[in-house]
């Protein structure tokens, strides 16, 4: 019997060790150049076009690349035409760094980018030094706009979006009680429960529940237990959209029936579900940059435009790609010149209205701006307090069609 | 209250890991290798059955029975093609190829279908009941449900049929069934129809309970079968049923009421002290009958 025990733990061994041995391989992107002559401005973009993050990427470079079309269909910026040099940084904070001294060598006159966080912060404290403007798309780091005066965001923080999801629950849904389910392992997520704790605390709410799982828990059953044994009136879960989906479904199991709540993590949630599952996510609301089904002339016409260059929906990426690259060239006109300085002070006092809301700055790089509430209606995203979209949609729209048309490609994620 | 709402959690959870031990334990018992790929049957039983309930039109029932014919038939080439040849060879070897086959099925699957989780649908909706201030959800009732009718049947089918019989015949003594007439292929192939049938049930279970389907979605939900069946009696079929209840329900108490961080960390610990203590598990006998 000896032996077979031996046996069998070495089978474990081999089994568990046979799990971590998954390798990951990356490539060498290609990049274009552009010289920056005369009758040109040249615009730097620092992004993941290759590697895991090369979703965000490009779905937020393809925003950019609208954004350029549209500004150099109407003559340029201070009467010359945008150039964009793209460099892939496959998410990598050294390859983001090398990125920034090649567009600098060629001449670029301001920093679209990055779309990570680490690379952001690396950029960042360069660009700072060199006085570079530099604009974020998505970089959600406070740190990043922490390196000097000439770096800017076009997201919101998490921070934000967590006091502001706390501020509806109190205000707008009358919650007295509020539960928490977060994943202890993945800072965004444990970032965005705290803000909401601490803001839900000083709203009035009681925090009945604060629960944690981790990211390869695919059981949640316990923790919801708890939360609906405490019965909240809300649950905060601010968590990725594949997670969100699965916890959605076992709290209807449970019989948890407090409102979910979440952060733009949410979006594409029912992607992640069976059309016979939608029910569970029904009146979810969570917080987000944008949402296509926006009934807004300027989001329709961009969502339009995104379909028609690349044929699916446009992401929160996308409009953020979109929004920096248009901040940045309305900067530069304002300024009338590509000087650094310049720029950033025009940046600073910049009244932006994109198709991720209005834009200004009050003395830091974090923009003011609204948060967009999204919640899920008869299967599908609806913008609320968007009225005329909410009318359009029970007039024509048949639940079914308008379901299928919202799902957005279950690649999309914000971070 | 709490307590019950948590212990029904760990139930279900638990019947699952059952269905998944006896594929385990019946193949030790009578083939004495450990299949690897067990756990990636499962993953291929939740794409077959999300591809009846797609595609076919058929009633629940119908994709339950659909999904286990094709598991049971994938199963058996399995173990023709890849396990059959080196039978008399080193165990090593054998346990190998099944770590092969495992990660040829889930590579198959990732180019297949790709590697973002697939939704799956849920068939099992409608009224759960509350009995007592304890929530129970249809899906619930009905995991637990065919669970024990699953497991009261095989029971009888190993005491009581002549192919039974034969299979518990072979798991004693595979050359003395063989000098008495006993065909040991077909009953090795039997167990791995059954084993590979319950897995693709559980599948759907599984599935319907946690609808998101991926690729690599069978190798923890394995390797927890697994320990299962070593913490029952490998080899010993109510000690997987046995095993399968008590994992299920450790992790759910232990999430409720100790930590969720530290659920698996327990559970593998608990492993360890059961093969410290008693190193057949709770129902192994030493180098007596198996099955």
């Amino acid at each position: 019997m000896m032996k077979h025990r031996r046996f069998a733990a070495l089978a474990m061994a081999l089994a568990m060790a046979a799990g971590t041995l998954s390798g990951c391989s990356s490539t060498d992107g290609g990049s274009s150049t552009a010289e920056n002559t005369g009758d040109t401005i040249v615009i730097g973009a620092i992004g993941p076009l290759t590697g895991s993050a090369a979703d965000y990427g490009i779905t937020a470079t393809n925003g950019l690349k609208l954004a350029v079309e549209e500004v150099n269909a109407a003559g340029g910026v201070l009467g010359k035409q945008v150039v964009v040099s793209y460099q892939d940084d496959e998410g990598d904070t050294t390859k983001s760094l090398n990125a920034y001294n090649l567009l600098m060598d060629e001449g670029a006159v301001a920093i679209w980018g990055p779309i990570t966080s680490k690379p952001s912060i690396t950029v960042a404290n360069k660009a700072a030094s060199d006085g570079t403007p530099m604009m974020t798309p998505t970089g959600t780091a406070t740190a990043i706009t922490e390196a000097g005066s000439n770096i800017f965001r076009t997201c919101f923080l998490d921070e934000t979006q967590a006091t502001t999801m706390a501020d509806y629950a109190a205000d707008e849904l009358g919650a007295a009680t509020a539960a928490v389910l977060y994943d202890i392992t993945d800072d965004y997520s444990l970032g965005l429960a705290e803000a909401f704790q601490a803001q839900a605390e000083a709203d009035g709410m009681t925090v009945v529940a604060y629960e944690s799982f981790q990211n390869t828990d695919t059981d949640f059953k316990s923790q919801l237990s708890k939360i609906a044994a405490a019965d909240p009136d809300v649950l905060y879960v601010p968590a990725y959209y594949n997670t969100d989906a699965l916890i959605a479904m076992q709290a209807s199991e449970v019989g948890v029936d407090a409102t979910l709540l979440g952060g733009d993590g949410w979006d594409g949630v029912l992607g992640a579900l069976d059309a016979s599952n939608y029910g569970v996510v029904e009146g979810a609301v969570f917080t987000n940059h944008f949402l296509a089904s926006d009934s807004d002339e300027k989001v329709q016409d961009f969502t339009t435009r995104y379909r028609e260059a690349y044929g699916s929906d446009p992401s929160s990426f996308a409009a953020l790609g979109y929004d920096a690259g248009m901040m940045l060239f309305q900067a530069i006109e304002a300024a009338g010149t590509t000087d650094a300085a310049a720029v950033t002070e025009a940046l600073a006092n910049i009244q932006y209205d994109g198709v991720t809301g209005s834009i200004h700055y009050e003395g830091s790089g974090d923009p003011v701006k609204e948060v967009k509430m999204v919640t899920v209606q008869n299967g599908a995203y609806a913008l609320i307090g968007d009225e005329a979209a909410a009318d359009a949609e029970s007039e024509e729209a048949p639940a079914e069609e308008s379901a299928s048309e919202a799902e957005p490609s279950s690649e999309e994620a914000a971070a | 209250m709490d307590f019950a709402q948590q212990l029904i959690n760990g139930i279900q959870t638990g019947s699952v890991y059952a269905l998944v031990a006896i594929g385990y334990t019946m193949v030790y018992g009578i083939a004495k290798m450990i299949n690897f790929a067990h756990g990636d049957i499962i993953m291929v039983g939740s794409y077959v059955a999300l591809l009846f309930f797609q595609s076919s039109g058929l009633p629940v029932w119908g994709v339950v029975l659909a999904t286990a014919l094709v598991s049971a038939v994938l199963g058996v080439v399995i173990e023709r093609l890849a396990y059959k040849p080196l039978r008399g060879g080193s165990r090593l070897a054998t346990l190998i190829t099944t770590i092969g086959v495992s990660f040829l099925l889930q590579n198959l699957f990732l180019l297949l279908f790709g590697s973002s989780p697939k939704p799956f649908p849920n068939h099992f909706t409608g009224e759960g009941f509350t009995v007592g201030g304890v929530t129970i959800s249809r899906l619930t009732a009905i995991t637990v449900l065919v669970t024990v009718v699953l497991m009261v049947l095989l029971t009888v089918f190993v005491n009581r049929s002549r192919a039974g019989k034969a299979m518990r015949a072979v798991s004693e003594d595979q050359g003395a069934a063989q000098l008495m007439g006993i065909n040991i292929d077909t009953s090795i192939s039997l167990t791995f129809a059954i084993g590979s049938a319950m897995a693709a049930v559980a599948a759907v279970l599984y599935s319907s309970t946690y609808p998101l389907i991926n690729p690599y979605m069978g190798s923890m939900l394995g390797l927890k079968a697994f320990i299962a069946a070593v913490i029952g009696g490998i080899g010993v079929i109510p000690g997987a049923m046995i095993g399968g209840f008590i994992i299920g329900i450790a992790e759910a108490l232990i999430k409720g009421y100790i930590s969720s961080a530290l659920s698996d960390a327990i559970v593998f610990g608990l492993l360890i002290v059961v093969l410290l203590v008693k190193p057949t598990g709770l129902l192994g006998k030493a180098e007596r009958e198996k099955v």
